[in-house]
């Protein structure tokens, strides 16, 4: 079943887009129309070339994709989720287990836990941290505040801006979560349909009367 | 009680060769959900490789490691061109083709090397000698065959617990979407397991046909049941049960054979000897239902 029509979208460099939409509106097709994790038609292009129809060379080629439901390797332990996430790379995984253990102090304690075991909010930290171990230049992040406590959310969205902001990592973010979303993006798009049914500033959007009675229900 | 001792180890010489062919098994199970009827066929065929290898004057232990190489590649070969294709089949697709590989390796080995009944090989690859421990009488293949076992097996565990590619086998076999997330050519990483199997199910046959000679195109037949009986006893999908299963069945098996007849004095009814493999059924039958998932299994849970 086609769930997009004519979907088009750009992510700047650096830059963090937002995603928003009911349900079925194909956000979570969207995301993975880019990561190659589905049939798609029409053209996507990364860093000016057209990016292949499949995920595994397209995680090869530098995006990261935080799937719904986190995707969590959930009989392995911490250590070895993160391994996974570096498995295209052929050295310094121990630089890049420090990084994302300064951001997640946790994990290195609870290294060897396996991971099935962590609550909702660690394994979408860990799906996260599992992506950032693959060094990407685009992350494409599916609901991370799906069934999450707000206080989780707002640290989940913190450190995606922090990752943003200082490290340039470009980002496409998917969210019911309306608030949150446009509170920390630059720019968003609406999909209803399978189709952009508005876009433009993340300020912007936020105080569209439309989005506002839809999305952020004031 | 030295007559048990030494019953116990020949047990486990049998039972080390249906731990290998239950863990060949296991491997495909775990990563396809499929159990693969050929893969005795497929140990039957690595054996007469090897049995081919000695005939042009290789040495024993060189055919050996040749042919777990070569069956390893077989393997690989039979999953990217046989089961790829079929690989988003239903599960019943897939089980009838490995049954048409069974029939496939069958008639090729018969076709290739003739049915006739051969010795192999010739020289006994460990020494016919025994040596007395403490009175139990222990004969140095059996030793051989347990050992050669018990360091490929530990082999296979720290390479799935230590290097990046098993790693990644586990997760390929466990999670395929996320593992193509994560950039690890899952396609590929099916067809390693399946080479692992077959190099396993080489080694499995090239005991066979040494402990239990002769070397014919249905010798693995009956294995294949007792390593299908081992792996569902361990639990279809754990390999430390699997091998867990073919050991204690090899051990229970010995057994009922050795003191069926004392049984018949103590006014036993019948002559368990013949009857063995229906006795090991009827057991793990019992320790079925008591628990569904094996003895190392886990408890198959599915959210609605």
């Amino acid at each position: 079943m086609q769930a997009l029509h004519g979907v088009s979208l750009t992510v700047d460099n650096g830059e963090m887009v937002a995603v928003l939409g009911a349900n079925g509106a194909g956000k979570t097709t969207t995301l993975r129309a880019v990561s190659g994790t589905v049939a798609r038609r029409g053209e996507i292009l990364f860093e000016g070339k057209r990016l292949p129809r499949s995920a595994e060379r397209t995680s090869r080629l530098g995006i990261g994709h935080v799937p719904e439901g986190r995707g969590t390797f959930s009989e392995l332990t911490v250590l070895e989720n993160l391994r996974l996430g570096a498995y295209t790379r052929r050295n310094g995984l121990g630089d890049d287990l420090d990084r994302v253990f300064a951001f997640f102090p946790w994990m290195r304690e609870r290294r060897d836990q396996s991971a099935g075991t962590l609550s909702g909010g660690e394994q979408q930290m860990l799906a996260l941290a599992r992506a950032l171990m693959g060094r990407p230049r685009l992350l494409l992040l599916d609901e991370p505040s799906l069934g999450l406590a707000p206080i989780v959310v707002r640290e989940i969205f913190e450190i995606v801006r922090r990752l943003n902001e200082q490290e340039k990592l470009s980002v496409l973010v998917v969210e019911q979560n309306a608030t949150v979303a446009l509170e920390s993006s630059s720019r968003a798009y609406v999909l209803e349909s399978g189709k952009v049914a508005l876009e433009g500033s993340s300020e912007e959007l936020a105080r569209n009367e439309g989005v506002r009675r839809s999305y952020l229900g004031y | 009680m030295q007559e048990l001792f030494q019953q116990v180890v020949i047990g486990l010489a049998s039972g080390s060769i249906y731990g290998l062919l239950a863990l060949a098994l296991v491997l495909i199970h775990r990563a396809t959900g499929v159990i693969n009827f050929a893969q005795g066929e497929m140990a039957m065929f690595s054996t007469y490789i090897a049995w081919q290898l000695v005939q042009w004057d290789v040495p024993y232990w060189l055919a050996f490691a040749s042919t777990i190489v070569i069956s390893f590649a077989g393997g690989l070969a039979i999953q990217r061109v046989v089961i790829r294709p079929v690989e988003n089949a239903p599960v019943l697709t897939i089980v009838i083709v490995t049954l048409g590989l069974l029939l496939i390796f069958n008639g090729l080995a018969t076709w290739l090397w003739s049915g006739e009944v051969r010795t192999f090989p010739p020289n006994r690859p460990f020494s016919t000698r025994t040596f007395d421990v403490g009175g139990v009488v222990i004969n140095v293949q059996d030793i051989g065959i347990i050992l050669v076992t018990l360091g490929l097996v530990a082999a296979l565990w720290a390479f799935f617990q230590f290097t990046k590619v098993g790693l990644a086998l586990r997760a390929a076999a466990l999670y395929p979407d996320s593992s193509r997330l994560v950039g690890i050519r899952v396609g590929w990483m099916l067809g390693i397991g399946w080479g692992l199997a077959a190099a396993l199910g080489a080694v499995s046959g090239m005991f066979t046909a040494a402990a239990f000679p002769p070397l014919e195109p249905s010798m693995m037949q009956a294995v294949l049941i007792y390593a299908f009986a081992a792996a569902v006893l361990g639990g279809i999908d754990s390999p430390f049960g699997a091998l867990v299963g073919g050991l204690a069945l090899g051990v229970f098996l010995n057994l009922v054979g050795t003191y069926s007849d004392d049984l018949q004095d103590l006014g036993f009814p019948v002559d368990l000897e013949g009857l063995r493999l229906p006795v090991a059924f009827v057991f793990i039958l019992g320790l079925l239902l008591v628990r569904p998932q094996g003895l190392f299994g886990r408890v198959a849970a599915r959210r609605v």
